[in-house]
């Protein structure tokens, strides 16, 4: 199977690197991976107080700017647009964690909330569906709001819509060895303190958080740290998270499509 | 105006195949004596204390070296070690410690580069956060073309991250710098009054001019479009020549 093009637009640097390790378990081979990223625009505006000190968009706020940068008023599919001719990617990626539907357009950029107010689509969908467990509604509803950005540009056969729940941290910890002293109470993809718990991990087990402000964001590091096992781990992973065997079915799907198989069907 | 220091980067001073012909501390104005002070400044982040020292404490010292490492994607870890473990050409000048990189993507036992190896890019971050973290730096400084060797990408996250290392150990530090790459000015959080960009150009006459960019309204209007970068390539930032 020749070497794909995956581009991936991600929340954060972060979930950039799981999401890649969960590819080289997917599929075989070397993989050209694309991180893609709207262009800093609105930074002479005041952030947001939960703002990390980036100027570029951040998390949820900048997938939702990317999307809004991509549709197009004409409609067709994602994968045509004239933005991506360049890069050619057989494969397009986009990522939100599933606690985004329990967020609001006010915690991004003035623009953005100004571009949201516009659009009428909210992360949480009125009346919000059932919290998690069940895991499937609020991860539905925010597919429909994210393929809400994008309107009428649709997202195409190639395109794959990851969202893990609540966030991506639940792959993380499914993938983490079985005397590892991880305290999960309930549904693994239900857990909203996944990352206060990853943190309280002893030694390299330990996935730290770096504080700005009175917030806690992720490091890249911390996540890169467990790549290799996130990669060796992947049908464990899809074996506890409803939302990574999601994502791996309709990836498989996206590269059958392509007519290349070959992926990892395991 | 005493304590203040110009600083014009070199790869090769950098590096260490030359020796800087303007030796400070930290770094040199040519960025000699680079490992030495990055195995300063990372004794000083990462080497605390557990008895004179709160976790908070050391919880930011790893983010500072985090925040260095991850605008160098390939880069496992940085470690400075003295210059004798490595197996070095005799011809190579050296000072008494060379940085060592682990890259991520090669192999165990053949994943170790030095500072002479590297691209040059990972030696500019370097220098950049050891201007701004280290405190025996001066109170004032400039850099010429910061931006050095830097992909577009990185130039941004970069000057990002400049504020936040300033602001997070050196507060009282002002940082000057020039650039000529568009991606740079990408990364400056201009809301912030406490960073200012500067225009420089020549009027007709001839005469050197420099103007602050304002965020007016107008500007801020047309920056919910366009990005500073694109601004400044389009002209409308000024500072650009007549070609």
């Amino acid at each position: 199977m020749s070497s794909l093009t995956i581009a991936v637009v991600a929340e954060e640097q972060a979930d950039q690197v799981v999401i890649e390790a969960t590819l080289t378990a997917m599929v075989p081979g070397d993989l050209r991976v694309l991180r893609l990223q709207p262009e800093p625009t609105g930074q002479l505006e005041a952030g947001p107080a939960n703002a990390t000190p980036e100027v570029r968009p951040q998390g949820w706020c900048g997938v939702f700017e990317w999307c809004l940068k991509y549709r197009r008023g004409e409609g067709g599919d994602l994968e045509d647009h004239p933005l991506l001719t360049a890069s050619r990617p057989d494969l397009l990626i986009l990522h939100l964690d599933a606690d985004v539907a329990d967020a609001k357009y006010t915690y991004c950029r003035k623009k953005i909330v100004a571009e949201a107010a516009a659009l009428g689509a909210l992360p949480c969908v009125d009346p919000c569906p059932p919290p998690c467990p069940p895991v499937q509604p609020p991860a539905d509803a925010l597919e429909i709001v994210l393929r809400s950005w994008l309107s009428p540009t649709a997202i195409g056969p190639c395109t794959v819509i990851c969202i893990p729940s609540k966030a991506i941290d639940s792959w993380v910890a499914a993938a983490l060895p079985d005397d590892s002293g991880i305290k999960i109470e309930g549904d693994i993809e239900c857990d909203p303190d996944m990352p206060a718990r990853l943190e309280a991990l002893r030694g390299k087990l330990a996935v730290k958080r770096k504080r700005v402000g009175q917030y806690k964001h992720k490091r890249s590091s911390e996540y890169r740290k467990h790549a290799t096992r996130i990669t060796a781990e992947w049908s464990r992973i899809c074996e506890r998270c409803s939302q990574a065997r999601r994502f791996h079915k309709d990836l498989l799907s996206a590269v059958e499509y392509l007519g290349l198989g070959g992926a990892s069907s395991r | 105006m005493q304590d203040y220091a110009i600083y014009s980067p070199n790869t090769r001073i950098l590096r260490g195949d030359d020796p800087d012909p303007e030796p400070s501390r930290p770094v040199g104005l040519f960025g000699g004596r680079l490992a030495d002070a990055m195995d300063e400044l990372m004794s000083r982040l990462l080497d605390h204390d557990p008895k004179e020292s709160t976790q908070e404490q050391r919880d930011a010292g790893e983010d500072l070296y985090d925040d260095i490492l991850e605008l160098i994607d390939w880069a496992e870890s940085v470690a400075p070690e003295t210059a004798t473990r490595h197996l070095l050409s005799p011809s190579v000048s050296r000072g008494s410690r060379v940085l060592r990189f682990t890259d991520r993507y090669m192999a165990d036992g053949r994943n170790q580069l030095t500072g002479y190896d590297v691209n040059e890019g990972a030696l500019y971050v370097l220098f950049a956060a050891v201007l701004c973290l280290s405190p025996s730096a001066p109170g004032l400084l400039a850099v010429d073309n910061l931006d050095q060797a830097l992909n577009p990408r990185s130039a941004t996250r970069l000057t990002e991250r400049l504020a936040v290392w300033l602001k997070a150990e050196s507060p009282d530090r002002q940082l000057l710098f020039t650039t000529h790459n568009p991606a740079v000015i990408d990364g400056l959080n201009l809301a912030d009054d406490q960073i200012r960009l500067f225009a420089v150009e020549r009027n007709t006459s001839g005469h050197t001019r420099c103007e602050r960019i304002v965020p007016t309204p107008e500007l801020l209007a047309l920056n919910r479009e366009y990005p500073l970068s694109r601004l400044w390539l389009m002209g409308n930032l000024g500072a650009v020549p007549n070609v």
